[in-house]
């Protein structure tokens, strides 16, 4: 009888050892949203190869792990993780030594986030992807990808009306950029408190372009208008390309420094793409570098989700304007190259492709194809379409290098 | 001496007014559009320039063209796709002799599903944002 109280009590005595107690309310909450998140990557197929990352990071940052990630509650009841304890050696010549770096695994990866790294990192992918062929053969469509903007401006606003302060506006405005690493490289810098929920609505809405996009150009373009075939594309040489590549580059870093870790990126993948001389390390950029760091960069924005982070009223005010920015950036879009009509009437061009200037490659390109299709099915604008998709890409990191010029401190 | 006051962009508060919100993003979409303008505006002027470049070493166009190869009819394979066929073939095979001994035109859908597969690669490669 004395045995089996003892095993009962030692077996009391394990729950005691165990996370039960350490959970809260909030992470019970979370592990719903995940779920939900999960739900959206693996079955929808919404964005899965960030969703499901993410969703998984922030499992991890709802679970009373050790080992994983080191958090501290803010005196405003915020969660900060990724804290990394330095002990060293102060040195008569004024100098530091370390001795010691304690941290849990994400301490140290989230310093990807935290540093600004992975964001470019992911741009070098993305210029390594890209043809920006179209682009070159048609400039114009660089005014397209400018007025996409308009939806990150117009939610600035809104954000700033609804309570938020500057520096939260602006990376809730970014959204409407349809530019993941962009908006996760200037949250970071200016409101990393938001990260979470900024990450989770951008990748969110660029799933649902094919949804949110339609109604709007339509709405803002006559039949005729969506039946307008544009003149074919010249071909453009390799060496155009590499012009281009090196012309963004200095042209763009001079006008807006602060964009530079992202352009420089894109433009050095690109140049790997289109000089033909550096076969491995563009096959890298294109697929290890890109997949590695998108692992790193979705559990990372994933665990800065700690439910009394994510769990709060203006999570839900952010993810409602995030659909107001896509939805001005869209129609900005069309718009311009309404506008532009008005003085290529010789050239014009087909104001469906103007609505792929809010980035999301390719996706909003092909929005733009099959609505053109719709109203004249022998109407290819994919390529046309491609020009202001890209040029999305350059708009949103040169309005990011805005923001932080002026904004970041 | 006529003194500016300072531009709102450089001196935003962080919580400003809805007219210096206002004026800061109409100047940062001026800062978009003049920086995407002039971008525009180098780019067409490279190309105008490959362009030109182009032209004066172009090879010179004929004063007539040569008469165009006829038209294969429906079901028929042109010379120069069977020459491209034998080409692949030749490449894949190395020294290995070989005959065609017939060409068929594929199914017209499953030609379409081979366009639809590529497109559907290159879309899913490049969908990582």
């Amino acid at each position: 009888m004395n045995l089996l109280v003892d095993i009962l009590r030692d077996f009391a005595a394990f729950f005691q050892l165990t996370a039960f107690s350490s959970v809260t309310w909030q992470m019970a909450v979370m592990w719903v949203v995940c779920a939900i998140l999960l739900y959206l990557g693996v079955h929808k197929k919404f964005e899965p190869l960030l969703l499901v990352p993410i969703a998984f990071g922030a499992l991890l940052a709802n679970l009373p792990t050790e080992g994983m990630i080191t958090s501290r509650v803010l005196a405003d009841g915020l969660v900060e993780t990724g804290i990394l304890t330095v002990q060293g050696t102060a040195l008569d010549t004024g100098g530091f030594r370390i001795d010691h770096i304690t941290g849990g695994l994400y301490d140290f990866i989230l310093q990807g986030i935290k540093l600004e790294i992975f964001p470019p990192l992911i741009f070098l992918g993305i210029g390594a992807l890209t043809d920006f062929g179209p682009l070159i053969a048609n400039p114009r469509t660089l005014l397209l990808g400018a007025a996409a903007q308009l939806g990150v401006l117009a939610t600035f606003l809104g954000a700033g009306l609804l309570g938020f302060n500057a520096q939260q506006s602006a990376s809730i405005g970014i959204i409407g950029g349809a530019d993941g690493p962009t908006a996760i490289f200037l949250t970071s810098k200016l409101a990393p408190e938001l990260l979470g929920a900024v990450a989770v609505a951008a990748y969110t809405y660029m799933a649902l372009v094919p949804l949110i996009q339609p109604p709007i150009m339509r709405a803002l373009t006559t039949r005729k208008e969506r039946k307008i075939r544009m003149r074919s594309l010249r071909p453009v040489s390799r060496l155009e390309k590499l012009v281009f590549a090196l012309l963004v580059t200095v042209t763009i870093i001079l006008l807006v420094p602060a964009a530079a870790p992202l352009i420089g990126m894109l433009m050095l993948g690109n140049f790997l793409r289109e000089c033909g001389v550096t076969e491995r390390l563009l096959k890298a950029s294109q697929n290890e570098i890109i997949n590695v760091v998108t692992i790193f960069l979705g559990t990372s924005v994933g665990i800065t989700m700690a439910g009394e982070n994510f769990l709060r009223p203006q999570t839900l005010l952010i993810i409602g304007l995030g659909i107001v920015a896509f939805g001005l950036g869209t129609a900005g879009g069309v718009l311009a190259a309404k506008f532009l009509n008005l003085f290529a009437r010789h050239s014009p061009i087909n104001p469906l492709i103007g609505s792929a200037g809010v980035s999301a490659v390719p996706m909003a390109a092909r929005v733009s194809q099959v609505e053109g299709q719709k109203a004249d099915p022998a109407n290819f604008l994919l390529m046309h379409a491609m020009g202001p998709n890209v040029a999305g890409v350059i708009g949103t990191a040169v309005l990011a290098g805005y923001y932080i010029a002026t904004l970041g401190k | 001496m006529t003194v500016f006051p300072a531009p709102v962009a450089l001196t935003l508060p962080d919580y400003p007014t809805l007219a210096d919100s206002l004026q800061y993003q109409l100047t940062g979409f001026l800062v978009v559009i003049f920086t995407l303008g002039a971008l525009a505006f180098l780019v067409g002027l490279i190309g105008r320039l490959f362009a030109f470049l182009d032209a004066r070493r172009g090879a010179p166009v004929p004063a007539t063209l040569p008469n165009p190869a006829p038209a294969p009819s429906a079901g028929e394979i042109s010379p120069a796709i069977l020459a491209a066929i034998a080409g692949a073939v030749a490449a894949a095979l190395g020294d290995s002799r070989f005959a065609i001994r017939g060409v068929q035109v594929a199914d017209p859908r499953q030609n379409l599903a081979w366009g639809a597969e590529g497109r559907r690669s290159i879309y899913a490669s490049r969908n990582v944002r």
